[in-house]
């Protein structure tokens, strides 16, 4: 975690919501998350509640591994390269469409699986 | 690796930022207007709405706090009318379609249901809420039956509570000028409510019913003050204007605790426990009532109390959320 502001949203979102949260040394991570706006509490917020949409929407579970500044750059494991093929065949499909629009998602990578392509969601409104 | 580019720009209706604090009301000319001031008077900043949060009339506030912590971003919405099922349902949808904020709170006025524990002006913060009698029926041994049918109670999270006992605490012990949650409604001698009260409580006094539950009301605690009287209490939530007076005593025999009834906390307070069973906990929202005592549960002849009410509500709320609140909680 690059910023003292990033290490405070990581701890900040394992204290509200344990279950979804890494311990501090995983590496485990095989999805990166890139979110459009500022670190602060309501964006932890956007972190943890699209975690619970994931796992109800789409039925994946996941652990935030690590919270990055800059555009908010969320890693997670999402359980491992099938869970990460099923994540990514899913959005080819258009079902993370709604998903990544209201937890205004810029991108999706899977860093742990080099044969799926990285994902970005274009739309205007982000920037008004 | 490669790069595919999906275009999601017509989700137009989901698009609703981030959020810490969600704020209800129920009355638009007397609750949302008082918070509405309320925030301005703590320096809260109105952003523009996106086109979702208009549709959904939720407006959109930042309001600086300490120097070295973001603004808390406040999303407040006026539901236009009173009762569990409209507030639990809009609740409940918001919560099921948007990342959900830390902390969601109803700001407004409420009924007393003991006047040694809320008295006229003071206002209820809740500790728990109970959610009683889901029915219409009303009628006093109806009103038995059904109050013993109960949609759970939902206590206040602990370390919230510490927050708002902490900040009241604070609050009371400073100076006017210095204190955070100040009123805004005019109580000085040159102000209208003195005569109001001084009118309205001739005529109580002198009326059977009233009589007794005004005994030991010193209205002059409110007499140019401007610092709320603030409470940590239970609540009763249900869908009856309460104006009965052996109702009121049988609610009051029902639990001996209850502070205020209020109609809106109850299914707010039910949404956000379905919302955390059904998302597990993961961004673990909070609610609780703040509640300005506008009337005795009695026959509705006290409404010279309303604004007063509504404006204490209002300003300990956002004193409490400018000085008092750490979302870290």
């Amino acid at each position: 975690m690059n910023t003292d502001a990033a290490k405070a949203a990581f701890s900040h979102a394992r204290r509200l919501s344990p279950s979804f949260v890494s311990g501090e040394s995983s590496d485990a991570a095989d999805l990166i998350v890139g979110f459009f706006g500022h670190i602060g509490p309501a964006a932890t917020n956007r972190m943890l509640s699209f975690q619970g949409s994931l796992y109800r929407e789409l039925g994946i579970y996941s652990k935030l591994a690590s919270i990055e500044a800059g555009c908010i750059e969320c890693t997670y494991d999402i359980g491992g390269a099938d869970m990460a093929t099923r994540l990514s065949r899913l959005i080819e499909e258009g079902r993370f469409d709604s998903m990544a629009y209201r937890y205004r998602i810029l991108f999706v990578r899977f860093p742990s699986s080099q044969n799926l392509d990285e994902v970005f969601f274009e739309r205007d409104s982000l920037y008004r | 690796m490669a790069a595919v580019k999906r275009n999601i720009a017509a989700g137009d209706e989901y698009d609703i930022e981030d959020c810490d604090v969600l704020i209800f009301t129920a009355i638009e000319e007397l609750e949302a207007h008082a918070l509405d001031s309320h925030l301005a008077r703590v320096d809260a900043k109105r952003v523009e709405q996106t086109p979702a949060e208009r549709l959904k009339d939720l407006h959109r506030w930042k309001l600086p706090v300490t120097a070295d912590q973001p603004d808390l971003i406040v999303l407040t919405r006026c539901l236009g009318r009173a009762g569990n099922g409209f507030a639990g349902i809009e609740l409940s949808h918001l919560l099921h379609t948007q990342h959900r904020p830390r902390l969601v709170v109803f700001c407004g006025i409420g009924g007393s249901l003991d006047m040694e524990k809320a008295q006229l002006g003071n206002v209820i913060v809740s500790s728990s809420v109970h959610w009683r009698g889901f029915d219409k029926i009303s009628g006093d041994s109806i009103s038995e039956e059904m109050r013993k049918k109960s949609l759970e109670d939902h206590p206040v999270n602990g370390r919230l509570q510490n927050l708002i006992s902490s900040f009241i605490k604070t609050n009371n012990g400073l100076p006017d000028s210095d204190a955070q949650a100040v009123g805004l409604f005019p109580t000085t001698k040159e102000s209208g409510f003195r005569s109001s009260c001084d009118k309205w409580l001739k005529a109580a006094a002198a009326d059977e019913d009233l009589r007794d539950d005004i005994a030991d009301f010193r209205v002059d605690e409110y007499y140019d003050r401007v610092k709320p009287i603030v409470r940590l209490g239970k609540v009763m939530s249900w869908d009856f204007v309460l104006n009965k007076k052996s109702i009121r005593e049988g609610v009051k025999k029902d639990d001996k605790d209850y502070f205020a009834v209020e109609m809106e906390t109850g299914g707010m307070s039910l949404a956000v426990r379905r919302a955390r069973e059904y998302f597990k906990d993961d961004a673990a929202t909070e609610v609780f009532a703040v509640r300005g005592i506008s009337d005795l549960c009695n026959k509705k002849t006290d409404d010279v109390f309303r604004e007063l009410a509504a404006d204490h509500a209002a300003a300990f709320l956002t004193g409490f959320l400018k000085s008092g609140y750490d979302s870290g909680f």
